[in-house]
């Protein structure tokens, strides 16, 4: 439970003139559930974007398993999330277009499953959140807590080995973000996943084994 | 005091020991400290001196906590009139905590590692209220929990913003040290 | 209100006035040329190509001409949607300042309106040009190598083009209107989408009266002939515009759908799903192909018919097809500006989920792939359809000759429709993949 699964080392990156990332250095471990925390601005959801290979930085290292990710082609870093990560957001994520099982089976079509067999798993997943009953019905018809379900079985369905959360419970209320928590960590520590968890919410980080705050683009 | 409002609410369920009446405040706020046998007793005698409750059965060779006691008619109005009042909504100054932390945002040295070490303690608690609260299967208990974590949470929001009032201060006065 | 109008219109620059201007001067422009060739005496006084000389053929001639009337028209209808999410939150601001649904109406239909009016009298010009290039002449001096396809001995009489004028400018407000109806209803704006009703094929009603319209209008004759057939097709034009546009959202609906439950890889599912949820901006781009797909059939029906009649002077009667080639393909980058048009508006309502899609590793070359199936689904079957019913109709009009050469050229005309349609799609889609790589960049995700 303890090897390193992440490495960053003085990570930095800038939007414009706005720098998010001032040199950022740690390493997290396999299994580990950790919350990073810290005030608007802080850089929090940059970092969490830049562990997951979405966005690259502009200078410092990202190791993940052992292996330089922010290095990697940009097709090799999506066949990685494809395949590896799943990512859960603070809202607006589900194609509005697709139902609910369709959002959760899509990660498995698109790595070629058979659709019947994706179907048959999405299903189950959806299940395991609660949220059978929730299968045909279309994102714009879902409360802000259902559809952030259905996008916590979309990340998990694939077995990912870490899952990155930006603010997953910034949108709902308290009972209800602390039912999806409870649902998506007890997922995770089910499956021995990585948990990267984005919060400015204290009591969600008081979810997480360990916090990593960040004040200004850097470790405070 | 509160405290012996509490036993009010507990005896309204009905008559009640000593020894109960302890263990129903302790199971409704597992956070707290649990309360004394003396604390029971003097609140009780002060409800008994009040007419708010009275002995109802005693047991002969038993000590005062297999006294038996119940609400009186004035008992039963003396809760139903203090559940009608409300709390003031504040002030909640913790006053040692906010002298420290006043003190050493202002001092200006180690801030960062002040406020780091005093998050370490406040997020620590915070875990394990959260573990108890996931023990407890009892939701009123929770609650109560709640209560405490949210507090603690309003603790940190507080650190975190008496940081940066300080540091914004810091950056209209004297613009060039303010990054440091 | 006219002043409040008037800045609307041009309140994101020149584009979009200049390009509703445009599609109006080309629809009155070819108007023009089909009175002018209507009112040509049975032996006209100038030497012109035999397919205008020749009264037999000169009808289909003047039919030809006014259908080149659709795509234009078309494009103008997408046109007019350029920029709707900004135009409907201007009128929404200004429904909740107060303004009354029937003034907001109004406003929309003068800000559209003062573009298409402009347009509509351009067209007078656009006529006197297209006389001066492709122009008769009286017999003397005659260029052996010019193309001589506009009367220019006649023309249209004052009433006429008023007529022309003031029938384009209307038109040009309907469309305007169909385009814009949405606002007046919801003054807040659309925050959460309930799935709009299904559509209706009620266009195919629309097309078989315009087919109707046609034929009655070719096959007219006695004294009032000219004016009539004219009527004739002017209101089977519009039946077959109004139709394509009405039936487009079902086709697009339909195809989503089933293709949706057959989708066995992501990027068609999120194309047809993406077509059954929103089919209306696809099949608005998708109506123009459909618009071009009836000229290409009658095109080709047209071939066979001068194959047919008149063997030695083929060479006459084929040029003006090549020109109308031309027009077809000058058409088809307005079509393929339509599609891109459709296909960054899409984007860039979407971006949110666009880029939590690429966060979750989807590849761009997937969201391509989508696209290009989501404008692909609609746009081919339209074209198709539109081949096959420009070609029949003009068949069963005024066209003999032999049946087998006519299904040969038919068919020729569909595979060339499909290729170029394909063409289109990938070229639309190429067009906007700035736009697409924009959507996807997770910067879109940021909150803070």
């Amino acid at each position: 439970m303890s090897e390193i699964q992440f490495e960053a080392r003085g990570v930095r990156k800038a939007y414009g003139r706005t720098e998010a990332l001032r040199g950022v250095s740690l390493t997290i471990g396999a299994g580990e559930i950790v919350a990073v925390s810290g005030p608007s601005g802080s850089g929090k959801s940059t970092l969490m974007l830049a562990l997951a290979g979405v966005i690259r930085p502009e200078a410092g290292e990202i190791v993940y398993d052992g292996a330089r990710l922010d290095d990697l082609a940009e097709a090799q870093r999506t066949r990685l999330r494809r395949r590896q990560f799943g990512v859960v957001l603070q809202f607006g994520q589900l194609v509005p277009e697709l139902t609910a099982v369709q959002n959760v089976a899509l990660p498995l079509l698109l790595e070629r499953h058979d659709r019947a067999a994706a179907r048959r798993l999405a299903l189950g997943q959806l299940e395991r959140l609660g949220a059978l009953d929730l299968a045909d019905a279309l994102p714009g018809e879902l409360s802000g807590g259902e559809a952030q379900r259905v996008a916590a079985a979309r990340a998990l369905v694939t077995g990912p080995r870490v899952i990155f959360a930006d603010e997953p419970t910034g949108a709902l209320d308290t009972v209800g973000g602390e039912r999806l928590l409870d649902t998506l960590l007890s997922a995770a520590r089910e499956n021995d996943a990585t948990v990267v968890m984005v919060t400015h919410d204290n009591r969600v980080a008081a979810h997480a084994d360990r916090e990593i705050f960040l004040r200004d683009g850097v470790i405070a | 005091m509160s405290v012996s409002h509490v036993l009010l609410g507990v005896l309204a369920g009905g008559p009640a020991h000593g020894y109960d009446l302890k263990r129903a405040h302790d199971e409704r706020f597992p956070a707290t400290k649990a309360m004394l046998y003396g604390q029971v007793y003097s609140a009780l005698q002060r409800l008994q001196r009040d007419n708010l409750v009275e002995v109802v059965e005693t047991v002969q060779g038993g000590g005062p906590e297999r006294t038996v006691y119940a609400l009186t008619e004035a008992g039963h109005a003396e809760l139903a009139s203090w559940l009608e009042a409300t709390e003031p909504a504040g002030p909640y100054a913790a006053d040692e905590l906010v002298r420290k932390t006043v003190t050493a945002l202002w001092r200006g040295a180690d801030t960062v590692d002040f406020l780091r070490r005093q998050r370490a303690v406040h997020l620590d608690r915070m875990r394990e209220l959260l573990a108890l609260q996931a023990s407890v299967s009892d939701e009123t208990a929770r609650i109560a929990v709640d209560h405490t974590i949210f507090h603690l949470d309003a603790d940190l929001r507080w650190l975190e913003a008496a940081a940066a009032r300080v540091a914004d201060a810091q950056q209209t006065t004297t613009p060039r040290e303010a990054k440091a | 209100m006219i002043r409040l109008a008037w800045r609307l219109a041009f309140a994101h620059g020149w584009g979009r006035p200049a390009l509703l201007a445009g599609c109006t001067a080309i629809v009155s422009g070819l108007l023009l040329v089909t009175l002018a060739v209507l009112r040509l005496p049975d032996d006209p006084q100038e030497r012109l190509f035999a397919v205008v000389a020749d009264p037999g053929t000169r009808g289909g001639y003047a039919f030809g001409a006014a259908l080149l009337v659709i795509p234009p028209l078309l494009l103008l209808h997408q046109v007019v949607r350029l920029g709707t999410a900004a135009r409907e939150r201007r009128l929404a601001a200004l429904r909740l300042a107060g303004t009354t649904p029937a003034e907001v109406r109004r406003i929309g239909a003068i800000e559209v309106g003062i573009p298409v009016l402009a347009g509509a009298v351009l067209g007078l010009a656009v006529y006197g040009v297209l006389r001066l290039l492709l122009g008769g002449t009286t017999s003397g001096d005659y260029r052996s190598h010019g193309i001589h396809l506009i009367p220019t001995t006649v023309a249209p009489a004052w009433w006429e083009v008023l007529l022309v004028i003031v029938g384009v400018t209307l038109l040009g407000v309907a469309v305007g209107a169909l385009a814009g109806r949405r606002v007046i209803v919801t003054p807040l704006g659309v925050t959460r989408r309930a799935a709009a009703p299904a559509p209706r094929p009620w266009g195919a009603l629309l097309l078989a009266l315009a087919v109707a319209f046609g034929l009655g209008a070719m096959k007219v004759s006695g004294p009032q002939a000219h004016t009539l057939a004219l009527a004739g097709a002017l209101g089977a034009i519009a039946l077959a515009l109004v139709g394509v546009i009405a039936l487009a959202p079902w086709m697009a609906f339909t195809a989503g759908r089933l293709v949706a439950r057959r989708a066995t890889t992501g990027p068609v599912l999120l194309a047809a799903s993406r077509l059954v949820a929103e089919p209306r901006p696809a099949a608005r781009a998708a109506a123009a192909v459909g618009g071009i797909g009836l000229v290409a059939g009658g095109s080709a029906t047209f071939v066979v018919d001068v194959v047919n009649t008149n063997s030695d002077d083929a060479g006459y009667y084929l040029a003006p097809v090549a020109l109308v080639l031309v027009c077809l393909l000058l058409a088809l980058v307005a079509v393929v500006g339509s599609l891109a048009v459709h296909s960054v508006e899409s984007l860039l309502d979407r971006r949110r989920s666009i880029a939590s899609l690429t966060a979750l590793g989807v590849s761009s070359d997937t969201l391509i792939r989508a696209q290009r199936w989501e404008t692909g689904l609609v746009a081919l079957p339209m074209a198709l359809i539109g081949t096959i019913l420009g070609s029949s109709v003009y068949r069963f009009g005024p066209a003999g000759g032999s049946s087998i050469l006519w299904f040969a050229f038919t068919l020729l005309a569909l595979a060339l429709v499909a290729g170029l349609c394909w063409l289109a799609v990938l070229a639309a889609v190429r067009v906007v993949r700035p736009w697409t790589l924009h959507a996807a960049d997770p910067a879109n995700l940021r909150i803070e």
